[in-house]
């Protein structure tokens, strides 16, 4: 039975109801409005772009119902208001959105073979694009330098395969045929968009969202964000992932207010320009990771001529990455000056393989932050640390705080498993989080080994649920949850639980030639063992001190955690593994140090 | 929260970009001014693309016209990056993408 308020019975009551409203802006990095769409312009160019997909692309029967049968299309954007009707366009036509990244011909190396890798997982033989990119597209292929062509497999690839691609310029004046457009009858499980999690580059996973997931992640998150109609988000997140999709965009439609839209690089090139904007459209909502913050606390300086006043804001959300006590609290404290409210910060934890949001409703407050007992947390097991928190000193070793990220959503059931016994965890104990909710995708496209081992999978004690296993480590402690870090890079010693984040603040910690932030902890297991490996970033001239910055590691590590290293690596500036937005990889770490591939100095 | 010095009449020497960007880099990594090597890549400082894109915006302010986000990774050293912007300084202002 089709489902009766998707996405585009929305777009279409808006545009009827209240067509000169305005729904999106895309601001520059001065601030200047870019463009504007009211509703019904929003609808107009919407359906052109459906008509055009419908006209183009191949909708076959399905006979056979388990087969998917909506075609997807690549959406190629810049940050941009034309990303957001192309979206709507693909959901319009009955078709599978695709958002992938902006190609960056600076480093098309690096860009273009994980756009190759979605191109051939999903199938999508549309493109849609702007005309900017369609010529720089053609103009760097024209002039390539051959040899890069023949030493790259993925760009020699796509060269072959531009011409083979639909390509659908969607800011040239299309043709004003929104009138042939066919209405599309949406079934629950029909696909909305394929989102792309980073995943390794040459086997990206294709999370499936369906519209019953989208609609219903919308209406949960509606139950704690409670905006309404005069509301405003400020967002310059990539609109490709889903906290800035489903928070930024889809959310202020599903209530029907404004959303003001800039770039992430104009964020990142001036922070302040996001407190500007927040400032200027009286902004209630905003989100960002927990980079963000930390930039922010960095980066923006307040004097008395800024005239800038946050007090507008009633939610600002943090999530999509691990959430650091000490970030939020000094955001918090920092900003109060121009009006931030604290309680308005509103930690949050979700995933793409549950659409966006799964938990996040309690608002900052001191129980907020939980100060726990060290030995038994490193046992796996939650005590709360008698003490104040405010009466420790801030290198109390014998407890740590951590910040809660909300209590679950309405209607979202979590569970606390053991990730080896697949029984739910005791009461105060640590385990993996698992997840059933409507907004469970359906899993990951053209992927079944996958997609049985995260999106399909039942306790040992049948409860007659299926479940998604997220990865994440977690406990429940007054009815909210806190994350823990994640399953695989858990190290664990003689029985007992380490996290690396807390042994590498040890290891930082330890001698002043050590650099903060570049160092991994991870356990590697032989036959009858598992050992501890640390890998350090040290100064550029500390070769000499080698053995002096290796007693300390041990020493400090020793004292603070009671364990012992097998081997320590001291490795050049720069050189730790971690990705283009600078998050460690530990994995990759540990293959280096298994196949002896680290460069010591 | 401050605002550019960007009313610069003259042209900034390769010296002065040069010191500004030693500045920058020592920060970043934690190290001492005559630690840092201006013909060493700007990642061998453990420069991530959010530390990149912020000094490209910094770059501006201090420059005075528009820089593309992406100018660290084409000028990927201190020594390249002064000389590419001082030569630039003196063909007229560079005027690539809105900031």
């Amino acid at each position: 039975m089709p489902i009766n308020n998707t996405i585009i019975d929305i777009i279409q009551d808006r545009a009827k109801n209240t067509p000169g409203q305005r729904a999106y802006t895309f601001i520059t990095g001065n601030g200047a409005e870019l463009n504007n769409l009211n509703y019904q312009q929003l609808e107009l160019k919407s359906l052109n772009i459906a008509t055009a997909i419908q006209q183009t692309c191949l909708f076959t029967e399905h006979q056979d119902a388990s087969i998917n049968h909506q075609p997807r299309i690549l959406l190629l954007f810049p940050p941009s208001l034309d990303f957001i009707t192309a979206f709507y366009g693909c959901l319009l036509s009955g078709a599978v959105a695709v958002p992938a990244a902006p190609l960056d011909f600076m480093r098309l190396e690096r860009t273009l073979p994980r756009l190759m890798a979605i191109l051939e997982n999903s199938g999508a033989c549309t493109i849609l694009t702007t005309d900017k990119i369609y010529s720089e597209i053609n103009s760097f292929f024209e002039n390539v330098d051959k040899e890069l062509v023949v030493k790259s497999a993925a760009i020699n690839k796509f060269k072959i395969s531009i011409a083979k691609f639909n390509w659908l310029i969607t800011d040239k004046e299309m043709v004003e045929h929104s009138t042939q457009w066919q209405p599309v009858s949406i079934e629950p499980h029909d696909l909305a968009f394929l989102q792309y999690t980073s995943g390794s580059t040459s086997k990206p996973k294709g999370v499936m969202i369906s519209h019953e997931n989208m609609m219903h992640n919308l209406e949960v998150i509606h139950k704690v964000a409670q905006q309404n109609q005069d509301s405003c988000f400020v967002s310059w997140l990539p609109m490709y992932h889903d906290m800035g999709l489903i928070g930024s965009v889809l959310y202020p439609i599903y209530i029907g207010f404004h959303s003001v839209q800039m770039s992430a690089i104009s964020f990142l090139k001036r922070p302040i320009r996001w407190f500007q904007a927040i400032n200027k459209y009286k902004a209630t909502i905003t989100a960002a990771p927990n980079f963000a913050y930390e930039l922010c606390i960095n980066k923006i300086h307040i004097d008395n001529s800024s005239a800038i006043e946050l007090n507008s804001l009633d939610l600002v959300l943090t999530g999509a990455e691990p959430i650091r006590s000490q970030v939020i609290k000094t955001f918090a404290d920092k900003f109060s000056d121009i009006g931030l409210n604290p309680q308005a910060i509103l930690p949050s934890y979700g995933l793409a393989e549950s659409t966006c949001a799964v938990s996040g409703n309690i608002k900052l407050t001191t129980n907020t932050f939980k100060r726990l007992n060290k030995q038994s947390f490193e046992q796996g097991v939650i005590i709360e640390h008698n003490a104040q928190t405010n009466t420790l000193p801030q290198d109390d070793i014998s407890s740590i705080e951590l910040i809660s990220s909300g209590a679950p959503l309405p209607s979202v059931e979590l569970k606390i498993v053991n990730p080896v016994t697949l029984q739910p965890s005791p009461i105060n104990h640590i385990g993996e989080v698992w997840l059933a909710s409507r907004s469970i995708a359906q899993g990951y496209w053209q992927q079944p080994n996958e997609s049985e081992n995260t999106f399909n999978q039942t306790l040992s004690i049948d409860d007659k649920s299926v479940y998604l296993r997220t990865g994440d480590l977690g406990f429940m402690l007054d009815g909210q949850l806190f994350i823990t870090g994640r399953l695989k890079d858990l190290i664990i010693l003689n029985g007992l639980n380490y996290y690396p984040q807390d042994i590498e603040i040890s290891v930082e910690q330890s001698h002043p030639e050590v650099r903060s932030g570049c160092t991994i902890a991870v356990s590697v297991d032989s036959q009858d063992h598992t050992a501890l490996y640390i890998v350090a970033e040290v100064r550029a001239k500390a070769h000499e001190l080698s053995d002096e910055i290796k007693e300390a590691i041990r020493r400090k590590v020793n004292v603070d955690h009671n364990i012992s290293i097998a081997d320590i690596f001291l490795i050049q500036p720069g050189s730790i593994n971690k990705t283009s937005s600078g998050k460690l990889q530990r994995n990759t770490c540990k293959q280096d140090i298994t196949c002896n591939r680290l460069k010591c100095i | 929260m401050t605002q550019s010095n960007s009313n610069h009449t003259d042209n900034l020497s390769q010296q002065a970009l040069t010191t500004w960007l030693v500045t920058k880099v020592k920060t970043i990594a934690k190290i001492e001014s005559t630690e840092v090597d201006i013909n060493e890549q700007f990642i061998n400082y453990g420069l991530n693309s959010v530390d990149a894109v912020n000094l490209s915006g910094e770059l501006e302010d201090y420059v005075g016209y528009e820089i593309p986000a992406s100018i660290m990774y084409e000028f990927s050293t201190i020594n390249e990056l002064a000389q590419h912007l001082s030569a630039e300084g003196n063909s007229s202002i560079s005027t690539q993408g809105k900031i």
